[in-house]
C-alpha cells in the first residue's frame, strides 16, 4: 500500500462512517432498525478485518456524540468488533473451500449477528449489576435485538448487491 | 493444543490484535461481573446473620408505617416542634440556640399548620410540666415546674413499682435490650434512661425529644433520620416524657431513617 491508497483508504472509511451516523441520526424513530451492522459486515467481506474496526470505531464514537455518549459506547464498539471478527472468521472459512458466499447465506448470518450485538451490549449490565440484572436486562432487550436482527437481514438484501459492485471496484483502486 | 498455537501464529497481526482486544474486554467484563455477585451475596448473608426477629418485625412495621400513612411520625415531630417552641416561648432569652435550629430546620421541612399546632401546644406544655426531668434549661427557668414533678414524684413513691421491657434497635443491630423496673407511672423516657445506665449508654436530648442513644444521633443518616419508639407495636402521638407506663408494657425504641 503506498502513500496514495493510504489517503484513499481514510477517504473511504469517512465517507462509510458518515452513512452510518447518518443512518443511525435519521432512522432514530425506527427501534434498532439500522444499516450500520449490515455496511460494517460488507465492509469487512471486501476490505478486511482491520478496516472494519477502523469504521466501527469512527462511528460509534462520532454517532453517539449526537446520541448520547455513555458506558454504552464501549460496548457498542466492542460488540460491532466482534461481528467483525465473526465476518472476517466467515470470509476466511469460504477463501479455505474456494466458494463465493451465497448472499440469502449473508444475510442469515448478518440476521444472526444482530442477536451477538444485543448479547454482547448487555453484558455492560452483568458488569454492573451481576448475573442476575444481565439475565432480565437481556431478557427484556430482546424483542429489540430481533427487530434489529430483522432490520439486518433487510437491509443486507438491499445493500449488498449494491455495495459489494462500489467495493470491489474501489478495492481495484486502493491496490 | 500444538495446532492451536499454529493456527495462532498463522493469524494475521490485525487479526491477532483484535483478538486479544475481545479476549481482553471478556475477561475484564466477566471478572467484574463474578466479583459484583460475589460481593452482594457477601453482604446479604451477613445481613441474615445480624437480623434477628424483633428487628425484621419492627422492619415491616416500619413499612407500613411509610406506605400506609406518615401521619404518625409527622405528628410526633409536630408535637416536638410545638413543645420546643412553647419552650422558646416560655425561657424568652437565647439560652437555647441549638433547640431554635433544630426546630427551624424541622418546619421547614415538615411544614406545620399553624393553626393546629397552636391548640396543640397548650396541651402539650400541661403534659411537658408534669413530667419533664433532664432539660435544664427549663429546670433554671420554671421553678414551677419543679415543684409540680416533685409532687408527682411523691405521689409515685407510695405506689408500687412496674416492670417493663425496654428494646433500643440502632442501624441494623441491637444496641440494648432488658427488662426494668420502673415506679409506677412512669414515662417512657425514664425507662429508656434507667436502661441506658444501666449499660453505661448516655441519653442525649430532653425527655420530650431524644436527640441520640449511646453515640448514635438523629440526622446521622440523613436530614429525616432519628429515634421513635412504640409501646407494644403502637406509635402513641405523645412525647415520650409524658407518656405513662403501665406494668407489662413493651417499650422499642428504634432508629428511622424516612427518605
Amino acid at each position: 500500500m503506498n502513500d496514495m491508497s493510504k489517503v484513499k483508504e481514510i477517504s473511504l472509511i469517512g465517507i462509510l462512517a458518515a452513512v452510518n451516523i447518518a443512518s443511525r441520526i435519521a432512522l432514530q424513530s425506527l427501534p434498532n432498525i439500522k444499516p450500520v451492522t449490515s455496511i460494517i459486515i460488507i465492509s469487512v467481506m471486501i476490505f478486511g478485518l482491520a478496516f472494519g474496526v477502523k469504521l466501527t470505531v469512527v462511528t460509534t464514537i462520532v454517532s453517539n456524540i449526537f446520541l448520547g455518549m455513555g458506558t454504552w459506547t464501549f460496548f457498542q464498539i466492542l460488540s460491532w468488533i466482534v461481528i467483525c471478527l465473526l465476518t472476517q472468521i466467515l470470509v476466511d472459512f469460504y477463501k479455505k473451500i474456494k466458494k463465493e458466499p451465497h448472499l440469502i447465506v449473508m444475510a442469515c448470518f448478518s440476521f444472526l449477528m444482530g442477536y451477538v450485538f444485543g448479547f454482547v451490549v448487555s453484558l455492560e449490565q452483568f458488569m454492573i449489576g451481576g448475573p442476575g440484572l444481565f439475565f432480565s436486562y437481556y431478557t427484556a432487550g430482546i424483542f429489540f435485538d430481533t427487530l434489529h436482527a430483522v432490520g439486518n437481514f433487510f437491509f443486507y438484501l438491499i445493500c449488498a448487491p449494491i455495495l459489494m459492485k462500489i467495493f470491489i471496484k474501489e478495492k481495484q483502486k486502493l491496490v | 493444543m500444538k495446532k492451536f498455537v499454529n493456527k495462532l501464529k498463522q493469524m494475521d497481526r490485525t487479526k491477532k490484535i483484535v483478538v486479544l482486544f475481545i479476549t481482553i474486554s471478556f475477561v475484564f467484563i466477566i471478572g467484574f461481573g463474578c466479583y459484583h455477585s460475589l460481593f452482594d451475596t457477601n453482604v446479604d448473608s451477613k445481613q441474615e446473620i445480624a437480623n434477628t426477629n424483633s428487628i425484621e418485625d419492627i422492619k415491616e412495621n416500619d413499612l407500613e408505617d411509610v406506605t400506609d400513612d406518615s401521619n404518625n411520625i409527622s405528628e410526633k415531630q409536630q408535637s416536638d416542634v410545638e413543645v420546643d417552641d412553647t419552650k422558646q416561648n416560655e425561657t424568652t432569652s437565647q439560652t437555647t440556640k441549638t433547640n431554635e435550629n433544630t426546630s427551624e430546620k424541622k418546619q421547614t421541612s415538615k411544614t406545620t399548620d399553624t393553626t393546629t399546632s397552636k391548640n396543640t401546644s397548650q396541651k402539650n406544655t400541661s403534659q411537658f410540666q408534669t413530667t419533664d426531668s433532664s432539660n435544664s434549661h427549663k429546670n433554671e427557668t420554671n421553678s414551677s415546674e419543679n415543684n409540680n414533678k416533685t409532687e408527682a414524684n411523691q405521689d409515685t413513691k407510695e405506689d408500687n413499682n412496674i416492670s417493663v421491657n425496654v428494646q433500643v434497635i440502632g442501624v441494623k443491630k441491637m444496641m440494648m435490650s432488658g427488662t426494668v423496673n420502673v415506679e409506677n407511672q412512669a414515662s417512657v423516657y425514664d425507662a429508656l434512661v434507667k436502661l441506658a445506665k444501666q449499660n453505661g449508654k448516655t441519653v442525649s436530648g430532653s425527655s420530650s425529644y431524644v436527640t441520640g442513644i449511646g453515640g448514635l444521633y438523629e440526622k446521622d443518616y440523613g436530614p429525616l433520620s432519628g429515634w421513635m419508639y412504640k409501646v407494644n407495636g403502637v406509635v402513641p402521638n405523645k412525647s415520650a416524657g409524658s407518656y405513662k407506663l403501665s406494668d407489662g408494657d413493651n417499650v422499642v425504641w428504634y432508629y428511622v431513617n424516612y427518605e
